[in-house]
C-alpha cells in the first residue's frame, strides 16, 4: 500500500491512470529506447566530422527529423485506439459511473499522450546543449520550432483521440491519413530546399509577420484539437448531457473573432474567407452530423429561458436537426461578412472554391438524413457519401482530361465539388460557374431546412414532456 | 421508500421492444433475483436502473432519485456490475482498485483503506500485484465486485454475476453476496442459474418479452400450483404400488401422474389443502395402506416454466403496450 503516494491525488485520476499504463506500454519503451539510440549514433557520428559548422546543421537535422517523426507521427498514433479500446473493451461504462465526467476522461487521454511527448522532448535538451557548442544554432527559431512541433504533436494526438471514439475502423482511418500525409513532408521541410536554417530564421522572431504566424497558428491549432476532443466527448457521454451547445457558441465566438479580423486592415481578399472557411467548417461538419437524440432533461435549461431560450433552441438544440439551422446562420454571417469587408472585387474562381466546398459538405449531410438508420452512425454515412461524391468528381476530372467533352461536368453539377475541376478548366466561364454554384448549393440548404424542419415537429413530444417537468413539483 | 421503484418502464430499439411496461418495486435491504430468458428484457432494465441507458417511456428510480433526471446522484447509490466487463493492460489488481476509487473522489489515506477493506472482503489481497488482464474468469468477477463496493453503494445491481464461473468460484461469490445482504445492502441480481438465486433471493421477478410475469418469494412459488391449478403429491403405499393408479382413475379430481417404487405422483386439480386431506381420507376409506403422503416442492425451473405457460396460455393477464411513441426512437436509437 505504500507505493500509493499521496503526491498523486493532485493529479487527475484518468492522467495517473493513464500514465502508469502509457509508460509500462512496450509501444512508448521501444518508442523511447530507439529515439535515445538514434540521436547517440548521430551525434558520435557527426561530432567525428571535421566541418564542426556543418555537423551542427547536420545534428540540428537529425533531431529535428527524429523529434518529428516521434512527436508528430508515433505518439499521436497512440491515440488510434484511446477511447474505442475502453469502449469495445467494457471499461467504459465503469468509469461513466464514476465521478469522472465524459471530459474528464478524454482530456485525461489526451494530456497522458501529450505529456508523454513532452519527456520525450525533456529529453533531447541535452542533445541541444551539445549541438550548441558546434555553432551556427539559431537558438530562439530552433527552440519555437521544437514548441511548434510540440504543440502540432498535441493537436494531432487531440484528433486522433477524439476521434479514436467511432467504433468504426474506418472512420479512425481519416485522422490516420492526415497524420502518415503530415509524417511524409517532415524530410521534405527538413532536409529539402533550405533545410530547418530557413524556417528557423523565419522564427527567430525578428520578422513581425512571424509573430502573426505563429498567434494564426496556435489560435486555429488550439480550435482543432478543442473540435476534436469535443467529438471525442460527445461520442462517450451519455445521452442526457448536452455536448453541443457550448462547442457551437465557442465556433460562433471564433467565427466573430473570424469576422472581426475581415474588417481588420491585415485581411486580403484571400485570407478573409481562408479563416471564414477554416474556422467554420470544423464546426458545420460536427454540426450537420451530429446524431439527433434529444432527451427532456437537454430540453428543460432552455425552456427555462422563455422566448430567448426557445429562439436559441433552434440553433443551440443538440442534433443534426438544429446543425442545419447553426450552418445556415454560419454561412449567412460569412457571406454577409465577405460581401462587405472585401471592397475590392472578389475574383470569382475564388469565390467558385469556397462555395464548392461548401456545398461538398453540405450534399452529404442531405444525403444522410435520407439515408441514416441508425442516428450513431450519421457521421460514418456522411463520410461514405463526402468519399463517393468526391470520387466523382475526381473520376469526372480524369474523363475530362481525356476527353475534353463539358458536358459530363455540367450533368454532375448536383455535386458542388464537381465546380472545383470545372473552374480550373473552363475559368473563362466563371461567372457562369459562379451562379451555377450558388443555385446548386442553395438547393441543398432549401432541402436540408426543409428535412431539419420535419424533424424539428418529431421533437414536440419531448419538449412537452420537458415542459411537464418544469412544470411539475420537485421531487 | 423503495430501493428500487420501475413504474411502466418501456424501452424499445426501433421495432424492438426490449422492455415492455415493466413496473415493480424492491424494498430497502432485500436481495431480489430478475429472472428471465436471454433477451427478455434483464440486461436493458439493470442498465436503465444503473443509467447506462435511457428507458423511452416510463420512470425507473433508485432511493427515490429519477434515473434520468438525476443521473450523477443515481450513480453515488449504485454499485454495477455488468456480466462482461474488461480489464486494462499494464495495470495491477492494486493499480485497478486504486484508479476507481480516485475516479470515485477518495483521497490519501481514506483510499487507501478503502481499498483494503476491499480487497479483504473480496480475498484479492494476495493478488494484489498480479496483472488484472492475466486473472481468472472467478477472480475477474471478485475484482468487479470489489470495484463495485468501493463507493459503499446502498444497492448493488448484478447483471448475471456467476456467468461462467466455475462451481468454486460461483460458491465463493455467493458467499459474497449472502454477507453483503447481512450488511443490509439492497441487492438486484439477475442469473440464469434459478436454484441458486431461489437460495439467495428474498423476492423473485420473472420477465419474459420484456415484461413482468412473476414477482414473489421463492418459497410460495416452490409451493405454488402449476399451470393448470393442480398440485403433486407423493403417495407411498404398503403393498401394491399398482393399486394408487388403479385407485385414481376412479376419481374425478385426481389423476396418476407418474410411477414410483412404493406408489407414485399423483396430481389434484385444487390448491385447497382441506380437498387434499379429503383426498387421503378417501384413500384410506378405499383400504390404501397409506404410509407417505406428502406436497412436493417444485423447483424454480418448473415454476418459471409453468409461469410462462401461463402467460401463454393467456392466464395471466398482462396489459398492452401503447403505440409506439415518437420520443425520438422512432428513427433515433442508439
Amino acid at each position: 500500500m505504500q507505493i500509493l503516494s499521496d503526491f498523486s491525488d493532485h493529479i487527475p485520476p484518468m492522467l495517473v491512470k493513464e500514465l502508469r499504463q502509457g509508460l509500462r506500454a512496450k509501444a512508448f519503451v521501444i518508442q523511447f529506447l530507439l529515439f535515445q539510440s538514434l540521436m547517440l549514433i548521430f551525434l558520435l557520428s557527426a561530432s567525428s566530422g571535421a566541418d564542426a559548422e556543418g555537423a551542427g546543421t547536420f545534428i540540428s537535422g537529425v533531431i529535428f527529423f527524429i523529434f518529428g517523426i516521434t512527436a508528430i507521427f508515433l505518439q499521436p498514433m497512440r491515440g488510434t485506439t484511446a477511447l474505442s479500446a475502453e469502449i469495445t473493451g467494457n471499461t467504459m461504462e465503469m468509469i461513466v459511473l464514476t465521478r469522472l465526467n465524459s471530459t474528464r476522461i478524454v482530456l485525461g487521454k489526451w494530456f497522458s499522450i501529450v505529456s508523454q511527448t513532452a519527456l520525450v522532448l525533456v529529453t533531447i535538451i541535452p542533445y541541444m546543449i551539445l549541438r550548441y557548442f558546434f555553432g551556427g544554432m539559431n537558438i530562439v527559431g530552433e527552440m519555437v520550432m521544437l514548441l511548434m512541433i510540440f504543440f502540432t504533436s498535441a493537436v494531432l494526438s487531440a484528433l486522433m483521440v477524439g476521434l479514436s471514439a467511432r467504433a468504426n475502423r474506418f472512420m479512425r482511418l481519416v485522422p490516420i491519413a492526415i497524420i502518415v500525409l503530415l509524417a511524409t513532408s517532415i524530410p521534405r521541410i527538413i532536409f529539402g530546399g533550405g533545410g530547418i536554417s530557413s524556417f528557423a530564421s523565419f522564427f527567430s522572431m525578428q520578422d513581425p509577420a512571424a509573430y502573426g504566424v505563429l498567434a494564426a497558428y496556435v489560435l486555429l491549432g488550439g480550435y482543432f484539437a478543442w473540435c476534436a476532443l469535443n467529438q471525442g466527448i460527445a461520442a462517450i457521454a451519455p445521452t442526457a448531457e448536452n455536448h453541443s451547445t457550448i462547442p457551437r457558441l465557442v465556433a460562433l465566438v471564433m467565427f466573430a473573432l473570424a469576422v472581426i479580423f475581415s474588417f481588420t486592415s491585415w485581411a486580403t481578399p484571400l485570407s478573409s474567407p481562408i479563416f471564414l472557411c477554416l474556422i467554420g467548417g470544423p464546426a458545420i461538419l460536427v454540426a450537420l452530423t451530429e446524431p439527433s437524440l434529444l432527451l427532456p432533461p437537454i430540453c428543460a435549461p432552455f425552456l427555462k429561458r422563455g422566448v430567448p431560450g426557445r429562439i436559441a433552441s433552434v440553433f443551440l438544440y443538440p442534433g443534426w436537426p438544429a446543425g442545419v439551422f447553426f450552418t445556415a446562420l454560419l454561412i449567412f454571417i460569412g457571406v454577409v461578412t465577405v460581401v462587405l469587408s472585401i471592397t475590392a472585387p472578389q475574383p470569382e474562381d475564388q469565390s467558385v472554391v469556397f462555395l464548392s466546398l461548401l456545398g461538398s459538405l453540405l450534399l452529404p449531410a442531405l444525403l444522410a438524413t435520407f439515408f441514416t438508420k441508425i442516428e450513431t452512425k450519421r457521421f460514418s454515412v456522411f463520410i461514405l457519401f463526402l468519399l463517393a461524391t468526391g470520387l466523382i468528381t475526381i473520376l469526372a476530372a480524369t474523363f475530362l482530361n481525356i476527353w475534353h467533352e463539358e458536358k459530363i461536368l455540367w450533368a454532375l453539377i448536383w455535386n458542388p465539388s464537381i465546380f472545383l475541376p470545372l473552374i480550373e478548366e473552363y475559368g473563362s466561364e466563371s461567372e457562369k460557374i459562379l451562379n451555377a454554384v450558388i443555385i446548386v448549393d442553395a438547393v441543398i440548404l432549401a432541402g436540408l431546412l426543409i428535412r431539419a424542419g420535419q424533424a424539428f415537429r418529431s421533437y414536440q413530444p419531448i419538449i412537452a414532456e420537458a415542459e411537464l417537468s418544469l412544470n411539475a413539483p420537485h421531487e | 421508500m423503495s430501493a428500487l421503484k420501475v413504474n411502466n418502464l418501456y424501452r424499445y430499439f426501433g421495432p424492438l421492444q426490449a422492455v415492455n411496461g415493466v413496473t415493480f418495486e424492491i424494498p430497502h435491504g432485500s436481495v431480489c433475483g430478475f429472472v428471465g430468458a436471454n433477451g427478455a428484457g434483464k440486461t436493458t432494465t439493470m442498465r436503465i436502473l444503473a443509467t447506462l441507458d435511457y428507458p423511452t417511456l416510463g420512470h425507473a428510480e433508485v432511493c427515490g432519485i429519477n434515473v434520468m433526471h438525476h443521473p450523477s446522484e443515481v450513480r453515488r447509490l449504485i454499485g454495477w456490475m455488468p456480466d462482461h466487463f474488461g480489464n486494462y493492460d499494464n495495470m495491477t489488481v492494486l493499480e485497478y482498485l486504486d484508479f476507481y476509487a480516485r475516479a470515485l473522489g477518495y483521497k490519501g489515506k481514506e483510499r487507501r483503506q478503502r481499498i483494503e477493506e476491499v480487497m479483504e472482503f473480496t480475498d484479492l489481497i494476495p493478488l494484489a500485484e498480479r496483472f488484472s488482464n492475466k486473472l481468472s474468469k472467478g477472480m475477474t468477477q471478485r475484482l468487479g465486485l470489489g470495484r463495485a463496493l468501493l463507493h459503499d453503494p446502498q444497492v448493488l445491481i448484478m447483471d448475471e454475476p456467476a456467468a461462467g464461473l466455475d462451481p468454486k468460484a460461483r460458491v465463493e461469490l455467493k458467499h459474497l453476496i449472502r454477507v453483503l445482504a447481512k450488511e443490509g445492502k439492497t441487492i438486484f441480481i439477475s442469473s440464469h442459474i434459478l436454484s441458486e438465486l431461489g437460495e439467495m433471493c428474498d423476492s423473485l421477478l420473472f420477465i419474459n418479452n420484456g415484461r413482468i410475469v412473476h414477482h414473489g418469494d421463492s418459497e410460495s412459488l416452490k409451493r405454488g400450483s402449476d399451470t393448470y391449478g393442480g398440485v403433486l403429491y407423493d403417495v407411498q403405499v404398503d403393498g401394491d404400488a399398482q393399486a394408487v393408479s388403479d385407485w385414481c382413475i376412479l376419481q374425478a379430481n385426481v389423476e396418476f401422474m407418474e410411477a414410483r417404487k412404493h406408489g407414485g405422483r399423483i396430481r389434484i386439480d385444487t390448491q385447497d389443502p382441506t380437498k387434499a386431506a379429503d383426498v387421503l381420507a378417501r384413500m384410506v376409506k378405499d383400504g390404501l395402506r397409506i404410509v407417505e403422503y406428502h406436497r412436493e416442492q417444485r423447483n424454480l425451473e418448473d415454476a418459471f416454466i409453468d409461469i410462462l405457460g401461463r402467460v401463454n396460455s393467456g392466464q395471466e393477464a398482462i396489459a398492452t403496450p401503447p403505440p409506439l411513441p415518437t420520443v425520438a426512437d422512432q428513427n433515433l436509437l442508439s
